[in-house]
């Protein structure tokens, strides 16, 4: 598939890796929330279609699952946070700091909420 | 902004990117703490939502965030496809399906939400 703005794909450097992350997650994101409004909108059949629902995704393969989707959005809303900045011509010329500053922010967050998965993924 | 010269979706589409990209940080943000970081309401049910949405807040909270994150997705998915060459006789194609997708999920979504009301 041609693109037509090469320039903007076959870069190099993490500048790169960050833009490819962003549209990536960024899919992954869209994906999930797709089948997310499905999984709730089960409401509609009635109060105990929806807890059958929530019942079967509570199993340890979904909340490791869960644990993707949770580091995929800290990065993807942390890099965002980045693009943002620099569209208000903050930190530019620090984009590569900035991305690496942001990722290390995101590590805490994401070990929160996998201590607070845990016991429902390995059992307590 | 140069960036936009090249954008084919064009300047509106980008400052509302930008726009709902600070709104879902804070709002996601609230939702994802609310949700799964308050040892309360781990136990998703029913029954459990429905006590949330006796406040009117989350219908609103939550329906702002099915609009602007189905927007904010699906313009996401178009600045991708439009990077594409093959893309370029397909842009009113793709315009229509972008917009049927997020009107039909957002009123899929919202009227679901209603549910949580009863």
């Amino acid at each position: 598939m041609r693109l037509i703005t090469r320039e903007r794909y076959i870069g190099r450097g993490l500048g790169m890796w960050a833009f490819w992350l962003h549209r990536l997650t960024g899919l992954a994101i869209i994906f999930y929330l797709l089948m997310h409004v499905i999984v709730i909108s089960t409401v509609v059949g009635g109060d105990k279609n929806f807890d059958a629902a929530m019942k079967t995704l509570k199993s340890p393969i979904f909340v490791l699952l869960e644990m993707g989707l949770l580091a995929t959005i800290i990065i993807h809303g942390l890099n965002g946070i980045r693009i943002v900045l620099f569209d208000v011509g903050i930190g530019v010329k620090h984009q590569k700091e900035i991305f690496i500053a942001m990722m290390a922010l995101g590590i805490l967050p994401f070990l929160v909420g996998f201590a607070i998965a845990w016991p429902h993924i390995f059992g307590s | 902004m140069t960036q936009t010269s090249v954008n084919p979706t064009g300047v509106w589409a980008w400052i509302w990117q930008r726009i709902t990209a600070v709104l879902l940080v804070l709002l996601l943000g609230a939702h994802m703490v609310v949700l799964h970081f308050v040892p309360a309401n781990l136990e998703i049910q029913f029954i459990g939502v429905a006590a949330r949405f006796k406040s009117i807040l989350y219908l609103i909270i939550d329906s702002g965030l099915l609009v602007f994150g189905m927007y904010h997705g699906m313009n996401g998915v178009r600045n991708i496809l439009f990077d594409f060459a093959f893309a370029n006789k397909w842009r009113g194609a793709i315009n229509v399906v972008m917009w049927i997708v997020i009107i039909a999920y957002s009123v899929w979504g919202a009227y679901a939400l209603t549910f949580f009301l009863k």
